[in-house]
């Protein structure tokens, strides 16, 4: 059972950070959960094991609820995934009653074919699974999910179109969040500068495809 | 953050009632727009001067008349949790919404938002500038149609809230202990038509017991 770093963890809290980083990306995954640990005050980890058997390491999302069994909630954060504001997830999670929280995806070609492809409206409802707030509540979402491995999309977007298959199916409260919350970056190519005149909360250096290449953003954003 | 309720003609008692129980539900101060102060096509478009007639104020939460807050929250915190983007709930999945985002081109369903609750900044008047210039009619809503457009156009940061912050129920014909079962925030009783019709579906939510004095709603524990 993982073991969560109790003394982080403030009084009040009953949401935890996780991020996922197998292999090559611990390293990166490390320092981007001790940065949003350090940004939202609460205690983030980093699964670092392939704990069940999955196509790819990033379906590991669909069970965190499992593999977490004494969390209550969770906020969910890839590892190229910087944060550059504090905020309060918790917070904001409550404050939405504890609806499921995602951030829709940019519009380009991409979002607007894997929208087709799962039925859903385009743009602004398809969202991005790199930054996800959810509870056990919610577990139902995520087992559907899972019943659509090992691939589904038009792209080979991991999990992310099947999480959004089944977030329309569930009919459950859902919060689509503004942009800030999870800036798609392509490549990590917006300039620190712009995030933050921005008002960018967290920066997804996505597209990247290595560790390094999440390194070398890391590493422009000072971190 | 000041609460708006805006309720004209024989709806300035209802939207009374619906403003004071939004203020105890959420701690804001919540008044009533009952002079049309602008020359509009119809009372409702009158949301889109409410940055100007209020020029001391900060952010807003705008609501309908036909609004009931069930239960406790607080729009002024979730508004600056998430940096100010422009709150709306989206509309139902239904026929009418499908005919009218056909009609507009706006993807259906769940998009669409539903015009009866919003909250915005300051920083949001060229949104409701952009709903102005589509009066005195744009699509089948009075101003809902052109603020949809609106919102899409200029590409502004928006969060669609859960649905049961503004959840749809016609002719408020949902009963108060499915609505709170429900975990509904605030109970919309759309398509009434007319405020006596009002009035008896916040009767139903027991907000007319000991000579006005607003209770909790029927169903509460």
């Amino acid at each position: 059972m993982p073991q969560v770093r109790q003394a982080k963890r403030l009084v009040s809290c009953h949401m935890i950070g996780v991020t996922i980083g197998c292999g090559d990306y611990l390293e990166v995954a490390r320092v981007s959960a001790d940065r949003m640990e350090e940004m939202t005050q609460m205690p983030c980890v980093v699964v670092d094991k392939i704990f069940k058997g999955v196509p790819h390491v990033t379906w590991l999302k669909c069970f965190l609820i499992e593999h977490f069994p004494h969390e209550d909630s969770f906020l969910y954060f890839d590892a190229d995934v910087i944060c550059l504001k504090e905020w309060r997830p918790e917070k904001l999670f409550e404050d939405l009653q504890r609806s499921f929280c995602a951030i829709p995806n940019s519009l380009d070609e991409g979002s607007f074919s894997e929208s087709l492809y799962c039925g859903i409206p385009f743009p602004f409802y398809y969202v991005n699974a790199g930054v996800l707030m959810f509870g056990r509540e919610h577990k139902l979402i995520w087992d559907g999910a899972w019943r659509r491995q090992p691939r589904f999309g038009y792209l080979d977007w991991g999990e992310n179109a099947a999480l959004n298959a089944a977030i329309w199916e569930s009919r459950m409260q859902i919060a689509h969040l503004p942009p800030h919350f999870n800036f798609m970056a392509h490549n990590g190519n917006v300039s620190v500068q712009e995030a933050i005149d921005g008002g960018v909360i967290n920066y997804h250096a996505c597209n990247l495809h290595t560790a390094d290449g999440v390194r070398e953003v890391q590493q422009r954003f000072g971190l | 953050m000041k609460g708006i309720c805006i309720a004209t003609g024989t709806y300035k008692d209802v939207g009374k009632v619906a403003a004071d129980r939004m203020a105890k539900m959420t701690g804001l101060d919540c008044i009533v727009v009952d002079e049309v102060f602008a020359t509009v096509p119809h009372p409702s478009w009158i949301k889109t001067k409410v940055i100007d007639q209020f020029p001391e104020i900060d952010s807003f939460m705008v609501f309908d008349s036909d609004i009931i807050c069930l239960r406790p929250w607080q729009p002024e915190v979730l508004f600056e949790e998430m940096r100010r983007p422009f709150c709306a709930v989206p509309d139902e999945r239904s026929a009418a919404v499908l005919d009218e985002c056909m009609r507009l081109k706006i993807s259906f369903p769940d998009i669409y938002v539903n015009g009866g609750l919003t909250i915005f900044g300051r920083e949001h008047k060229p949104v409701w500038d952009a709903v102005w210039a589509r009066q005195p009619k744009c699509g089948y809503w009075l101003e809902q149609g052109a603020l949809n457009l609106a919102l899409l156009e200029r590409y502004v940061e928006v969060c669609r809230l859960p649905r049961r912050f503004n959840q749809l129920s016609h002719q408020g014909e949902m009963s108060p202990e499915k609505a709170m079962e429900m975990g509904i925030i605030n109970f919309h009783a759309c398509s009434i038509g007319n405020a006596s019709g009002v009035k008896r579906v916040q009767e139903k939510f027991g907000m007319y017991v000991h000579d006005h004095q607003q209770t909790e709603p029927a169903g509460v524990a």
